[in-house]
């Protein structure tokens, strides 16, 4: 499954990893997003180096590099465009990733946890995303709110940040990287009756706990919201 | 390759979570896993479940996290073959290397549980001798009939070590 157009290049590369991540929940192998400037300076910040005499690894037209994208006369078994102008954020209903609504019409679903991390939503975008929201904010009496960041690198910049402070003082838990939560292992797991609102990326029957739990997924600033009021929240809001 | 047993039918969308609950994860053994197969969303399947027995499954079987417990689990509890309308990519590649033949079929709803299926890998057809209908699915390819054979990838390559 490849991801392109004007939208897609205005990502940064922590939001085309989500993008790509979850792209195995729609049933592909790979998410792909062809190679462009933005990708190039990721690589060169993450300390990777050129190779002696080589080009820019993002060019089309250079040839050491033609294989990092799709063929121009690439056949695809299907194409999809959508105008996303006026799309609000989306939530995954209970119990499938593709059950989707939009955000305002799950205003009356209360929530007794909310995680926001893991490998699909834990990276420093991510966490500075629900961390404008909550700071200076409380997370609703009686719901638990867990954050965790998808590696120790991205965990040692949120604390840099002060990202974590924010989190610890609205009342949540800052955890170590880690898959706990998110697949029911440990911290946080869903007893029966329970709903929680995650920015992981599946929402199975018992997926974090009890098979009788509801889990909903949605992005880091709608969780973040939610954790605030309770309930499943726009984070248009603050 | 032939595969005889007795069908179980299952739904859409049959995620590996709900092939074996996350809680399970900390055994890496077949039988233990197998034991639990299929819990939450359908209790009674590991009592009936018996040896040679086949699965038949919907569209998307296996979708969701590709732990290859999930496959050993259908293994596990004596599945030998599973049947479905489509499989996920990255699941369906496990249960290769585990050596647990998937098979697609399009017109899955002639096919009731209970019925007995005889499976021939090496044309691809599948005869349904409950309902005497005969059913044409993919041939399975040679090398992949001895991974299953070999009872999976590491073995097989294990035996071809010691050759």
């Amino acid at each position: 499954m490849e991801f392109s157009g004007p939208v897609i290049s205005c990502l940064g590369m922590d939001d085309r990893f989500s993008m790509s991540n979850m792209a195995i929940e729609a049933g592909a192998r790979a998410g792909l997003i062809a190679p462009d400037n933005i990708t190039w300076q990721y690589v060169r910040a993450s300390g990777l180096k050129r190779q002696k005499g080589g080009k820019r690894p993002c060019s089309p037209q250079s040839a050491a590099c033609s294989g990092l994208f799709s063929d121009p006369d690439a056949h695809y078994e299907k194409v999809y465009e959508w105008d996303i102008s006026d799309v609000e954020p989306q939530v995954a209903c209970p119990h499938l990733p593709s059950n989707v609504k939009p955000v305002s019409a799950m205003r009356r679903v209360s929530v007794d946890q909310v995680v926001i991390g893991s490998c699909t939503n834990g990276r420093i975008n991510d966490l500075r995303s629900a961390a404008r929201v909550l700071k200076g904010k409380k997370a609703k009496a009686g719901v638990r709110l867990i954050v965790f960041p998808a590696t120790q690198k991205i965990y040692r910049e949120a604390v840099k940040e002060g990202l974590a402070e924010i989190f610890v003082k609205a009342g949540g838990i800052f955890s170590t990287p880690t898959c706990g939560p998110c697949l029911g292992g440990h911290m946080g797991i869903l007893a029966e009756g329970e709903t929680c609102i995650a920015t992981t990326n599946r929402n199975f029957i018992g997926r974090m706990g009890s098979p009788k739990s509801f889990v909903y997924l949605s992005n880091p600033a709608v969780a973040a919201a939610s954790a605030i009021t309770g309930k499943i929240t726009h984070p248009g809001r603050f | 390759m032939t595969i005889k047993g007795v069908v179980h039918k299952v739904g859409d969308d049959i995620n590996t979570d709900d092939i074996i609950a996350a809680k399970y994860l900390v055994s890496t053994d077949a039988k233990e896993l197998g034991a639990h197969c299929l819990e939450s969303i359908m209790p009674e399947f590991i009592k009936k479940v018996k040896p040679g027995d086949i699965i038949v499954a919907g569209k998307n079987f296996g979708c969701g996290s590709s732990r290859e417990h999930a496959p050993w689990a259908i293994k596990g509890c004596g599945v030998t073959a599973v049947i479905a309308k489509s499989f996920a990519a990255i699941f369906f590649r496990n249960a290769i290397n585990i050596g647990l033949p998937f098979l697609e079929l399009d017109t899955i709803e002639r096919i009731q549980d209970g019925d007995v299926l005889e499976i021939d890998l090496s044309s691809g057809i599948i005869n349904n001798t409950t309902r005497n209908q005969r059913y044409q699915t993919q041939a399975f390819p040679e090398f992949l009939q001895e991974l299953v054979k070999a009872g999976g990838l590491m073995n097989w390559l294990t035996k071809k070590e010691k050759k």
